[in-house]
């Protein structure tokens, strides 16, 4: 009876070992002006309902921006364009390089 | 607006205390007369004293106080583009100098205003470092809780050495940029959605 119970519990822990830390993802997206011209300096996060906010990133000349280290999950993602105008989308990170939709800002 | 008048503040209080301290606990004649900005003057006693250190201190805290000012200027403007249907919120503005150059060891060095406590505009600067072929990077410059080491979903760990008294800041660690992915960004093919966060009814 307990041979039978050691074997499951052996190939379970030998999995978890295999398997390692739960991998984080490069989320990155661009983001523009109503005319397509790249919006640059723009302030961005994710906030996780079970991690908290993320750290600050910022969109570069080319509009493009990206969060590094984000483990898999429902986010929700976080455009500063002032304290007063957040834009706020959801978003599932899963791909370990997780592209998201061009954003059009004001 | 309100370090000037904590400076003349400063300026006009302390030499009180010292002043009061002599003149209660130390026998003294202080006399102060002649001849100052165009008056005869003749102070004796406590005030006396007071009026030396507030002089003596004059050209110093003025000093100090034109460093500050020289410091810290505000240049406002606007921008016009030729192009009306295109929208100003569009131009970056770069200023030079400094005109930030890395060097072939990858070392740096800028000039950067940083708000002060009673700074109206409390947000921290940011230097933005990029580079064709790698992902930006963001450094923030907060002097204050700084050196703390973060996860990597909390930002890269950039650690601050903070130098008050030379006004100097060193990033310790390199600014790592990595690569950019070799799966190349393609806007008509994201590989997730956007669900916009309906906002919290009132």
């Amino acid at each position: 009876m307990k041979k039978s119970l050691l074997r499951p519990l052996l190939l379970v822990v030998l999995c978890f070992a295999l398997a390692g830390p739960a991998s984080a993802a490069l989320v990155r997206g661009r983001l523009v002006f109503s005319n397509g011209f790249p919006a640059a300096g723009i302030a961005v996060r994710v906030v996780s309902q079970r991690l908290g906010p993320s750290g600050y990133t910022y969109s570069g000349r080319d509009g493009m921006y990206y969060l590094q280290g984000i483990p898999a999950g429902p986010y929700v993602i976080e455009i500063w364009l002032s304290n007063q105008n957040v834009l706020r989308y959801n978003i599932g990170v899963g791909e370990p390089v997780t592209d998201l939709p061009v954003v059009t800002v004001r | 607006m309100s370090s000037p008048i904590l400076f003349y503040a400063v300026w006009i209080f302390f030499p009180i205390l010292p002043a009061f301290i002599f003149f209660k606990f130390l026998p003294s004649k202080a006399d102060a007369s002649g001849p100052f900005q165009g008056l005869e003057i003749k102070l004796g006693g406590a005030f006396a004293g007071y009026f030396l250190i507030l002089m003596l201190s004059y050209s110093r805290i003025t000093g100090m106080l034109n460093r500050a000012e020289a410091q810290k200027w505000i240049v406002t403007g606007s921008v016009a583009l030729a192009d009306a249907a295109d929208k100003p919120q569009m131009v970056s503005l770069v200023v030079h100098p400094p005109n930030p150059s890395v060097e072939p060891t990858g070392h740096f060095a800028l000039e950067l205003l940083l708000p002060t406590a009673d700074s109206e505009a409390s947000d921290s600067p940011h230097i933005l470092v990029s580079c064709e072929g790698y992902q930006l990077v963001s450094v923030p410059i907060v002097t204050a809780g700084s050196g703390k080491l973060s996860s990597p979903y909390k930002g890269q760990n950039f650690e601050l050495k903070i130098d008050a008294e030379q006004h100097r800041i060193e990033v310790v660690q390199p600014i790592r940029l990595e690569k950019e992915p070799t799966q190349q960004y393609n806007s008509s093919r994201p590989n997730t959605t956007l669900v916009a966060v309906k906002a919290p009814s009132t």
